[in-house]
Order: C-alpha cells, then structure tokens, then sequence
C-alpha cells in the first residue's frame, strides 16, 4: 500500500435490491431482488445490456437513489436508514464517485475539484495537502493543477475525477463508465491506473461498464440481465478482452442461468 | 461557508458578464432611490429652515383671524376674499366668532389651514384684541394687513387688449392665480426689499396709488419697479404705480402656516380697489428687544382661549411644525418609500432572473456537486449568497453613484441643495432595504429549485425539463387571484375604510400574484401565437421558435416580469390618471360658453341683446339666476368622501334654468344623461313646482333618495328660513365641479356640495335674485370667444347696476360692470394640460424602472444564447448564416417583448381601472364614477420603450453569437453539456 494515498476498502453489500421506474403508465423494474457483494479491497466490473440494471445498481450503491425494497451496506452501515442529510455527508466521506463525463466544476482549478469533498466538509485544505499532492503525482497530473477543465484533455478530466473520488480516503470507489468519453488508449490507461490503485490501496473499487477491454482488467465480474443478477465469474482465466467477451455473450445468450435462478 | 464562498467567488470570476450587468441594475436601482430620498431630504431640511424663517419676515409672530362656519361670511357681488382674511362677514355674524368646521382651533397656535392666512370664509379680528395688542408694552410695532382677491396685471398699453384675464376680477371660487391684495399699514416692508423702496401707509386713496409686489408675482407678471399695474376689483379698474418688490416667503402649503405674498398696498387704497372699509384679518408683531417671544405668545393664546376667540398665534415654531405637517401632506415621504418600493421590486426580479438562470444554466454542476456531497442547505446557501454578493455590490455601487451624482448636480444647481448633498441616514436604510431585501426574497425560489437537483442528474446527460403541467392550474389561481381587486373595488358592498384595507391589503397583492401565477401561459400563448408571426417576419422557421422562450421558463419569467414592473406601472399611472380625469372633465352636458355678468346682473330685457350678438346662435341662450344657498336638515353634511369636509352637502349652487329650453326637446341645450329617475317624470315634476335635479355621485354618496328634499337656506333670507326642493332626478355630470370652480358659478366663493338645476322662477323666488346673473350659450362653429365677451361686456356696461347691497358691509359702488366669458372647450384644456403635467410627473419612475430593468433582459438572452451554443453550433455547421442565427436570437428578444407588452398591459389596465374604482370611496371629492379610460395615444412611450429595449438587450449577444466559429460553438456548448 501506498503511504498516504489511501487506506483498506470496506465491504459493500446488496441485498434485495429492488427498484421500480414509471414510465408513463408503465411500471419497469430496473432492479428486481438483486443481492451481491463486492468483495473488499476488490476490483469488480458490473456488466449488462442496456436496461439491464447495472447503472440503476451503481446508483442504489452510491446512495443517489433509493430503493424500492432491500438495502445497501457500506462499510456496515446500511443506506436505507439514513436521512438525506445523513446520507449526503456520508457519501462525501466514505464514497468516491468517478463520472462517465468527468463531472469536474468548470469554475475550479484542478486543485481546487479535488479538494472540493474536503473543503465541503468544513475541514481545512491543509489536512489533506500531503494526500492532494501524492494523489496528483501518482496520477501524472501534478504539473496541470492549477488549471481549469476546459484547458485538459479528457484523459487529465479523468485523473482529476479520480482524484477528487479518492481524496477523503472512502471505503469504496464506484465508477460509472470511466471510459466512455475517452479513447480507446487512454480508456486503459485509466483502467489500469484503477487497477493499480485498488492494489496499492486494497480500496474496493465496483466500475460499471459494458465494455469487455474494461471489465478485463477487474478482479471479478458482476454480469446483469433484466434487473436481476445473472452469474458472476472471476477474471484470471481469460486471457484478454476478446476471450472474456466471448464467455459474456455466452454468459448473457443462454438459458437461465444457476445464479439468475436462484436469485 | 468556506467551500461556498470559494464556489461563489469562483462562479463570479468564472461569468464576470452575467455579474456585472446584475450588479450594474441594482446599482441604478439604488441609485433613483437615493436621488429620491436625498432630494426630499433636502427639500424638507430646506423648506423648514430656511423658508420659516422667512415666511415670517422681520416679525416675532402672527395673530391672524379664525374662518367663520362655511356659508356665511361671505357677501354677494362682493369679493368675498375666502381664502384671505378681511374679508366681509355676513349679516348677523360676531367677527370674532368661535372656530367653525374650516376654521383653526380657538386661541390655538397656528397651524396648516388656521395659520396666520385666515381660515376659509374671511374671519377679521376683533378691534379690541388689536388695540390691545398695540398697547402692550412688549410690543414694538404691531402691523395690521387685511387681505382680498383681485386681478393684476401690467398695464398694456394696447388699448385693443382688454379682454386679458387680468381685466377683468377675479373669479369666485378660483384658488388665487393672481396676487391678492393686501392692505398694510407697516411703515417698513414686512419682509427684505429686492428692489425698489416701501409706501407711505398713510397715503391717501386719492392720491398717489403706489404698491409693492412679491417676488415671484413680479416675476410672473414680468413686472419692473416704476411699472403700472391695473388692478380689478368687482367694483373697478385701477392702476398702482409698482415702487417696490419684496422677498417672497417660501410657500408652506395652502391656506396657512405660510408668509403673506401679494400686492401690498395703503389701507386706504385697498379699501377703495374694495369697495367697502377694510377689516384686519391678521396683525403682524414685532416685540421690543428682550421680550420673551414664547412666553409672550403663551400668554397671548390663554388670552384668546379664555374669551373664546378663534384667533391662531403663530411664531417661528408653529412655522416649522406646520410646514413639516404639510410637506408630509404634499405626499413627498410617500414618493420616496414609493420609489424604494419600485426599486425593490425592481431589484428583486433582476437578481431572481440571474439566479433563476444560474440554477438552470448549472444544473448538472448542481447536481455534481450535491453527488460529491454537498447537503441541499448547502446547495441553497450557494443562491443566497450569491443573490446577497450582487446585492451588497449593488447596493455600495448604488449608493457611491447615487452620491457622486448628487455631488455634481449640488455643484451645478446649489440652490437645489442649499445644505450641501449628503446621503442621509434614511438614503442609506431605503437602498439596503431595496437591494438586501429585494436580493433575499428573489433568492427564495431559485434556492428551492437548486434543492431539487438531484444527484443522479449528475450521472446521465442533461435532463430535459419536462413539459410544465402546473402552467395551466397556476394560470387558473392566477385569474381568481387577479378577480379579487375588482370585486373589491366594484362589487362587493363594504364600509370605506374597510374597503381601503382590503383593497391594499388583500386586492393588490393578490392581483399582482395573480399574473405572476398567469405569466408562464402567458409565454407559452405568446410563443405559440405570435412566434410563427415573428419567425415570419424575419425569414425563419416557424419551429426554430416553437419553445425558445418555454424551454427555459425561468429564465424568461424572470426577465419578463422585471420589465413587465416598469411597463405595468407606467400603464396604471396612465390609466388610473386618465380616467381619474374622466369625471372631472366637463361632459357633453355644458353648452358650449359661460357668460357671468357682475356684479349685479341683467335686466330681463337684455336677454335679446344677448341673443343677438354675432357668434351667438339666437335659439340657444339659456338665462339663468344662479345662487348658492346653505342646506340644512337631514341632507346636511352628507355625501362627500374620504377627508374633511370636502365634497360634502353643506351648500349647492343651484342654476335656475327654462327647463323646457334647457331639458326638454330634442336638442336639449343641457343633454343630461339620468341614472336616478328619467327626463320625462324630472320635467313634470320640474313643471308642477319646486324640484332639483342633483349629480348622481352626490345622490348616491349621501344616502337620499329621488323625492327626499334638499333644504335649503337662501345667503341673504331671514334666518332659519329654509325652502324645501325635492330631488326629483340625478344625473351624470361630469366636469360640475371646474365648472363651477372656474367660471364664477360659486356665488359664495366656497367649496359646493353639487352643482343643481331648478326651475328659474323658483330660483329667483327662492334666493332672492332679481336678474339674470348668467348666461349659457351655444356659439356658431368658428365663433371668437373674444369677440363674444367683448360684447358681452359691453352689454354689461350699458345695463349693470352700479350700486349693490354687500351683506355685513352695506351699499357699495361698483365702478365697473363687467361680463365674464368662460368658453367649456377652455375648461377642458385647461384641465388636461395641467392633468398631463401631473400624469407625465408621475409616469416618470415607472420609465427609468423599465430601463434599469432591461438589463435582465440583456442577462436573460445572453443566458440563453450561452446555454444554446452548441444548438446554435449545429446550426452553423448544417448551413445557418451568421444573420440568420442574429435573426434567430433577436426573434426571441421580440418574443419576450410580446410577452412583456401582454402582461404590462394586462396588469397597468387592471391596477389603473381598480385604482380609479376606488377613489369613490378615497377620494375627498367622493362617490365619483370613473369610467376606464385606456390613454391610448399616450401608452406608445410606454410600449415603444419596452419594446426598443428588448432590442437592444439583443444585440451584443446575437451579435456575439454570430460571429462565432461553428467549431467553438460546437466546443463551447459540448463542454456546457
């Protein structure tokens, strides 16, 4: 582990999940009974279709929305029970959430995004300042700090997000598509920089995405379908993207699986 | 608060544009307050001290006579002096008689309407009190002045000009335009000579004739020391040699509590230029050195109060406290809280159009930030403190311009601020009120709205709004909202101050939420409507409108509603003021000339030479005997309206007409229209015996109904001799009051209760008038009005009666008979340009509003342009010209312009007609109808404003837009995104 740089993940529970949307005089389900865990100090990857769930999933992880029945565990505490209030102060503290658009506020420097969590929570900068500065020099930004959004790439947007989501230290990062506004090339090197991080740090990092180059490089996979959790498999034995895919589009094509059934 | 000023400070930097036309607009804001309130500052600071000083000259003090009940006191054909002391009493009347209704408190000090002016009717101060005051041994000098009304004018030297308006006396009635004469018998002038030397007190009338003028009088009448001046009386023409001109004490209101300013003249000259012996009706005192002026003028009032006397005392204090009283009354306090209202409200939607569109334009950065946590208080924190950062920077901005504006006017105009500009403590308070208050209040909603941004908006693009379902439920409570007013105003049957209440406090703000509620339809109506009209005009697609001012309807509500503030008010002052006007403003009822002859009369037999003269059509001379008698009974003090004894039942002047020649026929020559009875039954009744047909607000604010009588006691009849006259009709007259006010109608001089129709014989039966005192006729189209009266006048010459009987001064002499000639189309005029000066004065805070308003405007499309860059960027890159996207952003300028003009006319013609409604019931003229009147003519400043600003609002944005690249629209607006 990295000094400094962050501390062992908590564990993140799902039980239950179950979230209905109206859509016009329709009722969809876009979590029905979903139970998982990640594992702490894990990377895991939450594949699916479109409309599978696998957002609806992150956001009920997150606490940026509630669910219909069952709860959510972060690090023993269970979403459901807190107020809104509560809740917002909670994420700021124990969850780091890394944007599919960056996200990053265009009036603030770099510096200041990172800090921003820190700062809302009435603490000083200053207690943060050694964190800020590793966190920017393991992420290769350090010379691009006191600049703002509109003068970085969308790789440095990223590596600022990342940091911001790192910077109070949270029992788990969840990211939404880190790579879908980037290419292909720096889409890994962000894949790989969560990697490392999860590593150094053992913080459990839960990625949604739909792109098998991304899943790749978690631990495990998380695989979704029709707002239940259809299987989950481990990462190792594939050896890259294609073969990992491959085994996804058979995981999702085919019959019922073991793990759907059950849940 | 550390992470949201540093946000705050951030954004600021981040839009410095957006900040600084917000602040630019509260600092104008701030700044018409501050002009306001420093100028009433100054005016109160000076007119107290200075002109109190003054207005009493080089006196200590002023003992001046109480009025007498109104009614008496006053003589037929004789000037009856009603505002002015000295004049003559009626028969039977104690000059000194205790206080009636318009007189001042009995020994009481001086005061706004019983200072040393005399009150109404002409009280005279006992002899007694006067020698004794002179045999005082405190007292120095005491100067005795008696005060009358008469015309001045230069001498011109053309004989041809005789029909001017100095030639002829004054009118019964008229406040005095012209200088009122005073007799004196100072031996120094009361107050500072600016030219010119004082008169010998002693002259006789026989010999020289001097006179000296006040200063302002001169300078009106453009007279020089050594100028002639031709003085009319009611009995005749005289020329005083103008030997000096004296200061002018500042005017601290009507009626009293002021200096005197005229024509100084001997006494035995007044009394000559009269026509009857002089009566003190005030005395001038000056005490000897070391006198106790307060302990003398304690004395002096225990003194009065003891035996009863409505004599007021009036010294340098007294002075003050009555000026202060009545600038309060002029209603100036009023225009300065009435400014910062403006201002607030102003201030208010500016900053709630910037924040609205910040909470908007930053949606997704609201909901960031509330997903890396930031509470919703804290969310809201960020809009209040942003909404207080632009007030507080307004507000210093405001007040720094506010006193270097000041500064450079007191540098270029000193005799506007004698005292120095200063920002007063009040200054200060108004504007912190108009910007901190008006920042608060407008932050409320956009806070809410900041609140109910939701984390997860952060995680997906930016959500469209969806379509408002509340816009037709809020357009509804808004419509119920906007019926209360009227209903209070017309409907619903409730006691006048009650009336007040609610209309202030529940019909105005619930009209003006109302279409606060109907503005969203509204700009959806508009858009719907008149957006493919627009998009027409400029060459546009019809859809590329279809919600260009929906799609952000806060955005647009807010800029909208500022400037809907400005333009409203305009519209309601206008209209309010216009229709106001409506029932004061002679109908179609008056004839078309007014002919008095004075003092006495006409014989009978001269009514052919009337009808003969050129100009005159023969068939349409109505002769008349016109009185103004008392009511007494039941009827008695009735009616009137809100304050005083203003418009209440205690004299009418009654116009003894041919009834069949007036009412009757096809072409009556005085068409009136009938609320209360018919023509028919009015005319029988008119026929079999005594009967009067009164003005319908009258019958109505008085509670009688068609067949009650009016009691009536004739001026000059024994005592307690009443004649009864049953209403047997009420009509709508508009205009009775100038009409009576302005032509001599007031035979008594005071105010009337009504002005009445009666059959003549009755009339002259009745109040004893022997002759033809009036004339009314109908002229030839193109007629000279001058023409007429000159001979007219000379009919009067040939046939007036020299000698008449003053009631409480004897036989006086008429030197001269004149005939009077009042034209109704003059009356009119007169009225209206003296209403639009008024109007105009009032319209103009409403104007400067509109254009400090506009600047939300400018906020409002540059927001929008900013937010529809990258649209705008497909545009470009799809074929749109730069002029095309130019005309695409002026087309949504002219749209909130639509919506402005829509809104401001809707609320000004409803604040107006409602304001108008209820000055039945506030008014001391009381119970007057007032039509609605929509001045359309005069609107077009108004709308044109609006509409030129809404231009210009867009043009640096369009223009900015234009010029644009494709690519960095494109850039600019993904990045937004």
């Amino acid at each position: 582990m990295t000094p400094g740089v962050g501390s062992a993940g908590g564990p993140v529970r799902v039980e239950g999940a179950t979230k209905r949307f109206r859509q016009g005089t329709e009722t969809v389900e876009a979590l029905r009974d979903a139970t998982v865990e990640f594992a702490p100090g894990a990377f895991t990857a939450v594949m699916g279709a479109s409309g599978s769930g696998k957002s609806t999933l992150l956001h009920a992880t997150a606490g940026l929305t509630r669910l219909d029945e069952g709860k959510v565990l972060v690090d023993g505490t269970d979403l459901s029970t807190l107020s809104d209030r509560a809740l917002t102060i909670f994420r700021r503290r124990r969850i780091g959430l890394v944007f599919q658009a960056f996200n990053l506020i265009p009036s603030l420097t770099a510096e200041q995004n990172v800090t921003l969590p820190v700062v809302t929570d009435g603490r000083d900068e200053s207690s943060v300042r050694d964190r800020v500065d590793r966190l920017f020099d393991r992420l290769g930004i350090a010379h691009r700090r006191g600049h703002r959004p509109d003068a970085l790439s969308g790789g440095e947007q990223q590596r600022v997000a990342i940091a911001r989501a790192l910077v109070t230290d949270p029992a788990v990062v969840l990211a939404d598509e880190p790579t879908g506004s980037l290419d292909s090339v720096t889409g890994q090197a962000i894949c790989r920089l969560l990697k490392e991080l999860c590593a150094e740090t053992g913080r459990t990092v839960v990625v949604v995405t739909h792109e098998p180059a991304v899943a790749v490089w978690a631990d495990r996979v998380v695989v979704l379908r029709d707002g239940r959790i259809l299987t989950e498999f481990p990462t190792e034995s594939f050896s890259d993207a294609h073969a990992l895919a491959a085994h996804y589009q058979d995981v999702v094509a085919g019959p019922v699986a073991a793990g759907e059934a059950a849940s | 608060m550390k992470s949201l000023i540093r946000l705050l400070l951030a954004d600021v930097k981040h839009r410095p544009a957006r900040t600084a036309l917000t602040s630019l607009a509260v600092i104008l804001s701030s700044c018409v307050v501050v002009w306001v309130v420093s100028g009433y500052d100054a005016l109160m600071g000076q007119s107290i001290d200075e002109n109190a000083a003054k207005a009493l000259g080089r006196f200590d003090l002023v003992v001046a006579a109480g009025g007498g009940p109104p009614g008496q006191g006053i003589g037929r054909g004789a000037n009856a002096a009603a505002k002015g002391a000295g004049g003559p009493a009626a028969k039977g009347e104690r000059p000194d008689a205790p206080a009636g209704k318009a007189g001042g408190r009995p020994g009481g000090r001086g005061g706004p309407g019983g200072g040393p002016g005399g009150g109404p009717g002409g009280g005279v101060l006992p002899p007694p009190l006067i020698a004794s005051l002179r045999e005082d041994a405190r007292v120095a000098e005491a100067n005795v002045t008696s005060q009358s009304r008469v015309s001045v004018g230069v001498v011109d030297p053309d004989p041809e000009r005789t029909l001017l308006r100095h030639d002829r006396p004054p009118v019964l009635g008229m406040p005095p335009l012209d200088p009122p004469l005073i007799g004196s018998d100072a031996h120094e002038a009361p107050y500072e000579l600016e030219d010119g030397r004082w008169f010998d007190p002693a002259l006789p009338a026989d010999g020289a004739r001097e006179g000296v003028l006040s200063a302002e009088y001169a300078k009106n009448l453009e007279a020089k020391v050594g100028a002639d001046l031709e003085v009319n009386s009611e009995i005749g023409r005289f020329v005083v040699r103008l030997v000096g001109i004296v200061e002018q004490p500042g005017g601290g209101g009507r009626g009293g509590g002021s200096g005197q300013a005229g024509l100084f003249v001997p006494p035995a000259l007044a009394e000559a230029i009269n026509g009857y012996p002089t009566r003190a009706g005030r005395v001038n005192v000056v005490l000897k050195e070391g006198a106790d002026v307060s302990a003398f003028v304690k004395e002096l009032e225990e003194r009065l109060k003891s035996r009863n006397s409505s004599a007021t005392v009036t010294d340098l204090q007294a002075l003050k406290e009555g000026m202060a009283q009545v600038l309060s009354q002029m209603g100036t306090s009023t225009l300065a809280y009435s400014a910062t209202g403006v201002a607030l409200l102003a201030a208010l939607f500016i900053i709630f159009t910037t924040l609205s569109m910040g909470v908007s334009e930053r949606g997704r950065e609201l909901a960031v930030l509330r997903a890396v946590g930031l509470t919703r208080g804290q969310v809201a924190g960020m809009v209040f403190l942003e909404g207080l950062f632009l007030a507080l920077l307004g507000w210093l901005g405001g007040l720094t311009a506010g006193w270097g504006l000041l500064r450079v006017v007191a540098a270029a105009k000193p005799d506007l601020f004698p005292q120095g500009a200063a920002l007063g403590f009040w200054c200060v308070a108004l504007t912190a009120v108009a910007a901190v208050g008006g920042a608060l209040a407008a932050s409320i909603q956009p806070a809410w709205r900041a609140t109910r941004v939701a984390p997860l908006d952060a995680m997906g693009p930016t959500p469209v709004a969806p379509p408002s379902r509340w816009v037709v439920p809020a357009a509804a409570a808004g419509l119920a909202l906007i019926a209360i007013n009227p209903l209070i105003a017309f409907v619903l049957p409730m006691e006048a101050t009650a009336r007040a209440w609610a209309y202030a406090g529940l019909g105005c703000p619930a009209m003006a939420i109302g279409f606060l509620l109907l503005a969203p339809l509204v700009v959806q109506v508009v858009e719907k409507v008149a957006g493919p009209a627009v998009a027409t005009l400029l060459g546009l697609q019809p859809r590329m409108l279809g919600s260009i001012l929906s799609a952000n309807l806060w955005r647009t509500l807010g800029a909208t509603i500022a400037l809907t503030i400005g333009l409203g008010l305009y519209i309601s002052t206008q209209t309010w003021g216009y229709s106001m006007l409506a029932p004061f403003t002679p109908g179609d009822w008056a004839p078309d000339m007014l002919v008095g002859f004075e003092p006495s009369g006409l014989p009978d037999d001269q009514v052919p030479a009337v009808k003969a003269v050129p100009g005159v059509i023969p068939g349409r001379v109505l002769a008349m005997a016109v009185e103004q008698p008392q009511v007494v009974g039941k009827a008695a003090g009735t009616g009137g309206g809100a304050g005083g004894t203003i418009g209440k039942l205690d004299n009418v002047v009654v116009v003894g007409v041919d009834v069949d020649l007036a009412f009757g026929g096809d072409d009556p020559m005085i068409p009136l229209t009938y609320v209360h009875g018919d023509r028919d039954s009015a005319l029988a009744k008119l026929k079999q015996g005594r009967g009067i047909i009164i003005p319908d607000h009258v019958l109505e604010s008085s509670g009688l109904k068609l067949g009650d009588p009016l009691e009536l006691v004739a001026p000059d009849g024994p005592p307690g001799a009443t004649v009864s006259y049953p209403i047997v009709g009420a009509v709508s007259l508009p205009g009775w009051h100038w009409m009576t006010k302005m032509t001599g109608l007031r035979r008594r001089a005071v105010r009337t209760g009504a002005l009445t129709f009666a059959p003549v014989a009755d009339v002259r039966r009745d109040f004893h008038v022997d002759r033809t005192n009036f004339v009314w006729l109908d002229a030839q189209p193109g007629a000279s009005a001058d023409a007429i009266e000159k001979a007219m006048q000379a009919i009067a010459e040939a046939h007036g009666v020299a000698a008449f009987q003053a009631p409480g001064v004897g036989e006086v002499v008429s030197k001269r008979p004149y005939a009077r000639l009042t034209a109704t189309e003059t009356v009119r005029t007169g009225i209206a340009s003296r209403a639009d000066a008024m109007i105009w004065g009032m319209s103009q805070i409403p104007l400067v509003t509109l254009l400090i308003t506009s600047l939300a405007v400018v906020d409002a499309v540059a927001s929008s342009v900013r937010s529809r860059r990258w649209e705008l960027g497909v545009l470009r890159a799809v074929g749109a010209t730069r002029w095309g996207l130019v005309r695409l952003i002026l087309a949504e300028s002219i749209l909130i312009a639509v919506v402005v003009l829509a809104l401001g006319f809707g609320f000004g013609v409803m604040a107006g007609w409602c304001g108008s409604g209820m000055s039945r019931y506030l008014s001391p003229f009381g119970g007057m109808n007032t039509p609605l009147v929509i001045p359309w003519a005069r609107l077009w400043l108004g709308v044109g404003s609006a509409l030129v600003l809404c231009l210009l609002a867009a043009i640096q944005p369009a223009v900015a837009a234009g010029r644009a690249e494709p690519l960095s629209l494109l850039k600019a607006g993904r990045a937004a995104a």
